[in-house]
């Protein structure tokens, strides 16, 4: 089941928040490279996003008395993910955008046995849309990628940015709705992954 | 990310413990309670027994009752945040904060049409003192559910803590409404339903500075 490992977080989290201190690493396991993918889309800079994982992941651990019994904790780390990039963006450290690590986290997503034309065609494609979500307001964007990208459900997406399900699916298919008028063809494969 | 970044997590967790959910249980009940004393002592403290004489008696028991009913669905609202730990939507707490006070207001005056002669009674009074009196037994309970709630709210704590202002508000409103017996619209506005918009907006401010979570940058 593709949610075994927000099931398996939640739970850990609970433990946790009980006062079981080895579920921590256990959480970490589970989140870190979640939360990773998701802060280095933002920063493009790997030391931002190791500070704000460890910022993320410390405020879960000092806050954990909040945490409900039977609640879940993807969405909750998500949105004090965003909550610590959108601080730290505003104290002033606009992205530091790093082309070297832009270009590795593009190679990642490749398939090792891809051909040359293939490689280069996916790089266009991932620039061209890359281009064109940073046209896409910020509300829509994000929306767009929490469920698109980061496997969050659309209740989870709406946890995260604080809305309403029906806002967040209306932001996430016009994000959609701009992706393939600009893109046409290319991005449907887009569409049936989130239908 | 780097491989030693799980355990200097690890280690930063370790070196400073945090308190666990067995732990803060009983911390909301110790702040109803503590609040409850506040108001019942501000009641008897301003003579609420016979201060709030005058009224038909039923008009004193569905004022009262109403009002509480209201604020006890508003703390439901504002406190309870379903199987969320990031809370309800803004939209819901935004609600709060405006429909509690105009449910308020519609309920006292559809009581005054159903009973005009408790509009006229004493309806020369302005209301200040009952709007001191419900911003003194609501700072309270707002300020210990901050405590409570302190860095808590990654999403919303704006609406959040105004959500909570305005539910204190309206609780406290129910002993205010217990000891006035005026319900002349004018003073219902100024001294029973301004102070909620008030501690919404004290509540707001608390939500920035305390119930909203922050990081401390490490680098």
């Amino acid at each position: 089941m593709a949610d075994e490992w927000k099931q398996a977080a939640s739970a850990a989290m609970d433990r946790y928040a009980c006062g079981d201190d080895t579920a921590f690493a256990e959480l970490y396991d589970l989140l870190a490279p979640r939360l990773s993918s998701f802060l280095f889309r933002r920063t493009r800079d790997t030391s931002r996003t190791e500070d704000l994982v460890q910022q993320t992941f410390l405020q879960m651990h000092s806050a954990r008395r909040h945490f409900s019994t039977g609640a879940e904790v993807t969405p909750w780390a998500f949105a004090i993910a965003r909550r610590l990039l959108i601080d730290t963006l505003r104290k002033g450290g606009r992205e530091c955008f790093s082309e070297d690590d832009h270009e590795s986290e593009k190679q990642d997503s490749i398939p090792p046995e891809a051909l040359p034309d293939a490689v280069v065609g996916r790089q266009r494609f991932a620039d061209r849309m890359d281009r064109e979500l940073a046209r896409i307001p910020e509300a829509h964007r994000i929306a767009f990628e929490l469920v698109q990208r980061d496997g969050l459900s659309m209740a989870e997406t709406a946890q995260v940015l604080g809305t309403t399900v029906a806002a967040v699916k209306l932001r996430a298919f016009r994000t959609y709705g701009a992706l393939r008028a600009a893109l046409g063809d290319e991005a449907r494969e887009l569409l049936e992954g989130m239908s | 990310m780097s491989s030693d970044l799980k355990a200097r997590i690890l280690e930063a967790a370790r070196a400073a413990p945090s308190v666990t959910r067995p732990a803060t249980r009983k911390d909301g009940w110790l702040v109803a309670s503590a609040s409850v004393i506040v108001a019942v002592t501000i009641f008897f403290a301003f003579n609420g027994t016979e201060h709030g004489q005058g009224r038909a008696p039923w008009f004193y028991i569905a004022s009262c009752v109403g009002w509480f009913a209201v604020a006890a669905v508003s703390m439901w609202a504002a406190l309870a945040r379903g199987s969320s730990v990031a809370g309800r939507p803004r939209a819901w707490l935004l609600a709060v904060v405006a429909g509690t006070p105009a449910l308020l207001f519609a309920m006292m005056f559809g009581l005054g049409v159903v009973q005009p002669e408790a509009m006229l009674l004493h309806s020369e009074r302005l209301g200040l003192k009952c709007l001191g009196l419900t911003v003194a037994a609501a700072l309270f309970p707002l300020l210990g559910l901050a405590v409570v709630r302190r860095q808590s709210d990654p999403v919303h704590p704006i609406a959040t803590g105004a959500a909570l202002g305005a539910a204190c508000g309206a609780s406290a409103g129910v002993m205010v409404e217990m000891w006035c017996p005026v319900a002349a619209p004018r003073h219902v506005a100024i001294g029973h339903i301004l102070p909620i918009f008030i501690m919404a907006a004290i509540g707001a401010l608390l939500g920035a500075r305390v119930i909203a979570m922050r990081g401390t940058s490490r680098r």
